[in-house]
């Protein structure tokens, strides 16, 4: 493998990224094209790479030249390449490069186009370093790269007209504004995640400091000796926690969601692309990287018990996630914004996932994470992708103002269609595979309260996306439209059509198992027993296939013809309206925060000021210097000029020092 | 060693004095150049000096009792004359739009004494960025406050004649605090020198507490740690701009300079007893100046305890005590440099070229008009929050390095450490985009503004790209500093 085709694959995005800036103020269509040129060729470099990982058996390949050192650390620009990072890149280069494509026609008259390319292309170049980063310090400049161009992708149309808005103008929760304009939803998405990734440097310092090193390969082989030293301090979960915090942000897990619900300001293929498909599984993708190191490490010096609890939490906080996100994705009126929590929920059941490690059999559970990750990231482009076109065509974000889309959009139906049943788990669509697969785990744990909020959540999945489906696309058609342009349409039928056959694929075998299963774990770095998967446990499979099932047809049978049944319920008030309400205000959690933290932060820095003018200020810029000019016009006054006075004084004062001198002559 | 570094030092000093005769014979803009690159040969020197030589030390003058007077150059104060000396010489050319249009609002053209206190504000902080000595140091340290104060108080905003005596008074108090610990020093030990570290130290461990302390507490003052700041955001705010630019980054932070230079490396052990002091400290200033950005109306008062808060980043770098977060604090001192030197660069270009616009209350969507002004706001803002590829990205990993590595043995503290770090730092990035979106986002709120012009914009661009190189290469500014501190 040669080092300098490899690295181009992050390290072109980035040279795009530069070129298109300048081109882009007068030659949109140029930027456009220059800067999908910098993407296709990492897309075909990409293929060469999960090519040469094959051959190469993917054991784990490492380049690397010196960047920097300090003391006797050095850091190096290079990349890991094994069954997780070619596959994911692979994902990451195929997905930014459809998506170019789709923004070719969806940008094309937007004055801010040489912005967005900047900022795309600079996404996925750090996007790619991230997954390919062979150390922890270019991994974290990947991780806030993508934050960086996230947060100036959804402030993208920095003006902030009505239309760019998420929510409802002038509805307000707990005296808390509903809505977000795009630049107020730029900054919560940069506060969230960069807030938690003060945790995660800080985490990696920790780790630093055990293992010395900043090198992923050499961490995972050290990995016993460093939860040795850790759980001697008893600084076990702290560390875990806050190395991981970055990860909980950057995935939109509670509490750490609400920033990706605004994020549907940006374009829709931003949010299709980072806030669907790539950027948001970067956490998961954390875990999948780290998380097996920790669990054979515990394995290995027998403190599974001290790690568990972690584990735990990681799956509770996910399914919470994956339960909360989808109730919320239940009431929502605008298309984006259904598919923003559904992006949410998904998450959480990877995350679930990623927990469950610690009480089944870990490699199985990773897979079904990743295999989780790979599907989401194709239905879920695809959905986006479908709905920009059907939000541009309908000129309107809610979805009650479509309708009968299927009769000027079929292709677009059809993408959306498969897209859909993927997300609902449908067999045999890809999403069929894993979500099932994740929630027979949960059911195999025993942890009942983490099964069951999957369950409901796989039911209410189901409901809320075909909820979507025939709001938009079923009934009279609303309004004349038209399929968009190929550059559009092809991205997107194209992905639904991969969501279908990434679901017939996938049960396919190599050494008798899931072939995405042996390319993961067979030669990783990571010693985790590799058992082959288990089959399907009837009880589970058939409960989960039937909610599934049995959502859509709850969803087909409320919303065909007869639209306006469940919003005559609302009217009427009652607890039904304050259910409604309450997920419609997401579970009023944003309101708590800005009432809370945010009005919290208010309040200190209100006292603050005070200290500030009524304190500092005054003391130094008002009180001292007023004190001395007081004693100034004091002592001035014993200047007066009159020669009896200073001689009394003299004498008065001489009288005093003898006074003294006979007093210190007696004391001694 | 060479003389040569000794006399690119008096360069811009002699250029200083040249710029009053000169200015009755060429315009502001020969003038502005001559003075940029005197000012910017150090900075040459400094780098043939470090990637040459390795360090350098030349004494070009010693007494008994008051010790030898070197010019030193090494991997510590490295990153501190590149600072100075990029954001000096790229304001030189800044301040001739600016300041044409202050002259012109204050009735009188005056470009030789302009040039002439500027250039020594500039080259009296190389100066104390290179000295080795309590009594060069100081005098250095005066050298700049004279300058400074009478620029604040001839073309300062507001109450200057009030506020720039309180500027002069309040930094005499840090100044003198200073100078008396560092008496006590000089006199115990019959030399003033702190570099190399005397022979004799061990003669001032008896008086070693009233020494750190007064140095500390003179220190604090000129840094405007939490409780010693009061004085700072008038200065800052209501000097002019491109004073504010070379005050806001450089002069402060030359103070967190000295604390590594002086108490760092001459007291080490006894300033680990201070840990928790200086830890308690560099939080407070990062959450109080950062929350109170928030309440800020004035675009220039909001930068000025934006850099309060960035001087806790600085002390917390320190407070961390190990190669690691030392080297964060450095770095730093380049990081905010490069960002808040742009960040005032652009409130001056608001302030010059739309009437004196500094209220952020009437700012908003200006990212339509003045799209170059908002990048460069977007990259200093940047480099204060830590985010590639900008230099603060290493100086906020490297200070986090540092206190994890501290304070991980620490039991239950060092986990309160962390979780106060992780809030004082968070609020860096929430102050910076609030700030950006009231600036520059959401709808136009001043339709006639207009953007700024190349002299405006191209000093700023070269200190943005000075912020983007030592990211790409890294080891221009760290490889020194590491191996020095080590």
């Amino acid at each position: 493998m040669s080092y300098l085709y490899l690295n181009s694959i992050w390290l072109l995005p980035f040279f795009g990224a530069v070129a298109s800036l300048p081109l882009g103020i007068n030659h949109k269509k140029g930027a456009s094209l220059l800067s999908s040129v910098f993407l296709a060729i990492p897309a075909l470099l990409s293929i060469y790479m999960v090519y040469a990982a094959f051959s190469y058996g993917f054991k784990p390949f490492i380049t690397g030249f010196g960047w920097f050192s300090f003391g006797s650390t050095q850091v190096s620009v290079g990349i890991l390449v094994d069954g997780l990072s070619s596959l994911m890149a692979l994902l990451v280069a195929w997905l930014s490069f459809s998506i170019a494509v789709y923004s070719y026609e969806y940008m094309e008259d937007d004055p801010g186009t040489h912005r967005y390319w900047f900022f795309f292309d600079f996404f996925v170049g750090s996007m790619l370093l991230l997954v390919l980063a062979n150390n922890l310090l270019l991994l974290l400049i990947g991780w806030e790269g993508t934050t960086l161009s996230s947060y100036a992708l959804i402030g993208h149309w920095y003006a902030d007209e009505e239309q760019r808005w998420v929510g409802d103008k002038n509805r307000y929760a707990l005296g808390v504004p509903n809505w977000s304009t795009p630049s107020n939803s730029g900054v919560r998405a940069i506060v969230f995640t960069s807030f938690a990734d003060i945790g995660f440097i800080i985490g990696i310092g920790m780790l630093y400091q055990v293992a010395g090193t900043m090198s992923i390969y050499t961490i995972s082989q050290e990995m016993p000796l460093i939860l040795t030293s850790l759980n001697r301090e008893g600084l076990l979960l702290p560390f875990l926690f806050l190395f991981s915090m970055g990860a909980f942000a950057k995935s939109a897990q509670f509490p750490f969601h609400e920033w990706l619900v605004t994020a549907m300001t940006g374009p829709t293929s931003v949010s299709a692309l980072i806030h669907a498909a790539t950027m948001v599984n970067a956490g998961v993708y954390f875990m999948l990287r780290f998380m097996p190191m920790i669990i054979s490490g515990a394995q290995s010096i027998n403190i599974m018990s001290s790690v568990a609890p972690f584990f735990l939490y990681i799956a509770v906080i996910g399914a919470f996630t994956a339960f909360m996100m989808a109730s919320q994705a239940f009431v929502s009126n605008e298309l984006k914004l259904i598919l923003a929590f559904s992006t949410a929920s998904q998450l959480g059941y990877m995350f679930l996932a990623v927990g469950l490690a610690a009480y089944v059999t870990p490699s199985v559970a990773f897979f079904s994470a990743f295999s989780h990750m790979i599907s989401q990231a194709l239905f879920k482009a695809a959905l986006f992708l479908a709905a920009g076109a059907l939000i541009h065509e309908y000129s309107s974000r809610y979805i009650k103002d479509m309708g009968g889309a299927w009769h000027g959009m079929k292709w677009t139906t059809i993408a959306f269609l498969f897209a859909a049943l993927s997300l609902s788990g449908i067999p045999p669509f890809s999403g069929f595979w894993d979500k099932d697969l994740i929630l027979d785990l949960a059911f195999q744990s025993g942890i009942w309260p983490v099964y069951l909020l999957g369950v409901a959540g796989a039911f209410m999945t189901s409901f809320y996306i075909f909820r979507a489906f025939m709001l938009a696309f079923s009934g009279p058609s609303k309004k004349e439209i038209k399929e968009p342009g190929h550059p559009m349409l092809v991205p997107y039928l194209a992905l639904g059509i991969i969501t279908l056959l990434f679901g017939v694929i996938w049960p396919y075998p190599v050494n008798a198992s899931n072939w995405m299963y042996s390319v993961l774990t067979e030669d990783s770095f990571v010693k985790l027993a590799m058992p082959p998967l288990p089959s399907f446990n009837v009880y589970s499979l058939s409960l989960s296939l039937g909610l599934g099932l049995a959502g859509l047809g709850f969803a087909v049978y409320a919303y065909l013809g007869k639209r306006e049944l469940l919003d005559a319920q609302l009217s009427r008030g009652g607890i039904i309206a304050g259910l409604h309400s309450f997920l419609y205000d997401r579970w009023y959690i944003n309101s708590i925060y800005y009432r809370l933290i945010v009005g919290g932060f208010v309040d200190i820095s209100r006292v603050l000021e005070t200290t500030e003018t009524k304190g500092f200020d005054y003391f130094y810029n008002g009180f001292i210097p007023s004190a001395l000019s007081t004693v100034s016009v004091k002592l001035r006054k014993a200047q007066c000029g009159s020669i009896s006075k200073y001689l009394t004084a003299l004498f008065a004062g001489l009288f005093m020092m003898m006074l003294i001198y006979a007093l210190l002559l007696i004391l001694r | 060693m060479t003389p040569v570094g000794f006399y690119t030092l008096l360069l811009p000093f002699l250029v200083a004095l040249l710029d009053l005769p000169l200015s009755r014979f060429i315009g502001p803009k020969k003038i502005a150049a001559i003075s940029a690159i005197s000012i910017i040969i150090p900075a040459v020197f400094a780098a043939y000096a470090i990637f040459s030589l390795g360090s350098y030390q030349f004494t070009f003058a010693s007494a008994r009792y008051i010790g030898q007077f070197d010019v030193i150059i090494n991997g510590l104060n490295w990153p501190i004359i590149m600072g100075v000396v990029l954001v000096s010489s790229a304001v030189t050319f800044y301040s001739i739009p600016y300041m044409q249009q202050r002259f012109r609002e204050e009735g009188r053209e005056d470009w030789g004494t302009y040039f002439l206190l500027y250039t020594l504000f500039a080259a009296s902080m190389i100066g104390m960025a290179e000295s080795n000595n309590f009594i060069m140091f100081y005098v250095f340290l005066e050298v700049a406050l004279v300058p400074s104060f009478i620029l604040i108080s001839l073309y300062g905003y507001g109450e200057k004649g009030r506020i720039s005596t309180m500027y002069f008074i309040w930094t005499h108090v840090g100044a003198l605090t200073f100078l008396s610990g560092a008496f006590i020093y000089g006199v115990t030990l019959h030399s003033f020198n702190f570099y190399p570290i005397p022979q004799n130290l061990s003669a001032v461990y008896p008086s070693v507490y009233v020494i750190m302390s007064l140095l500390l507490i003179g220190l604090f003052i000129k840094m405007a740690v939490f409780g010693f700041h009061a004085w700072l955001p008038y200065a800052h705010a209501e000097a002019p701009t491109p004073i504010s630019a070379l005050l806001s980054p450089n002069l402060i932070g030359i103070a967190g300079y000295a604390i590594v230079r002086i108490p760092y490396e001459l007291f080490p052990v006894y300033l680990a007893q201070a840990q928790w002091v200086l830890i308690a400290f560099a939080l407070l200033t990062i959450f109080y100046g950062g929350l109170l950005v928030f309440r800020q109306v004035d675009l220039k008062r909001l930068l000025a305890y934006s850099s309060i808060a960035q001087m806790g980043y600085i002390l917390l770098g320190i407070a961390s005590l190990n190669p690691l977060g030392v080297a964060g604090a450095i770095l730093q001192f380049y990081a905010h440099a490069v960002g808040k030197s742009v960040l005032f660069s652009s409130a001056g270009v608001m302030i010059t070229e739309n009437d004196g616009l500094r209220d952020v209350r009437k700012m908003g969507g200006l990212a339509k008009k003045m799209p170059y002004t908002a990048s460069f706001s977007l990259w200093g803002f940047m480099n204060l929050s830590g985010l590639p590829p900008s230099i603060g990205f290493f100086s906020k990993l490297f200070i986090l390095l540092g206190i994890a590595y501290s304070f991980m043995g620490r039991g239950s503290w060092g986990l309160l450490v962390f979780a106060l770090s992780l809030i004082s730092l968070g609020i860096t990035p929430a102050y910076s985009f609030v700030t950006m979106k009231k600036v520059f986002f959401g709808p136009l709120g001043n339709p006639t503004i207009k953007e700024g012009g190349l002299y405006f914009l191209l000093p700023m661009a070269v200190i943005a790209a000075f912020g983007l190189l030592f990211f790409l290469f890294p080891n221009l500014m760290l490889s020194p500093l590491y191996a020095y501190l080590r």
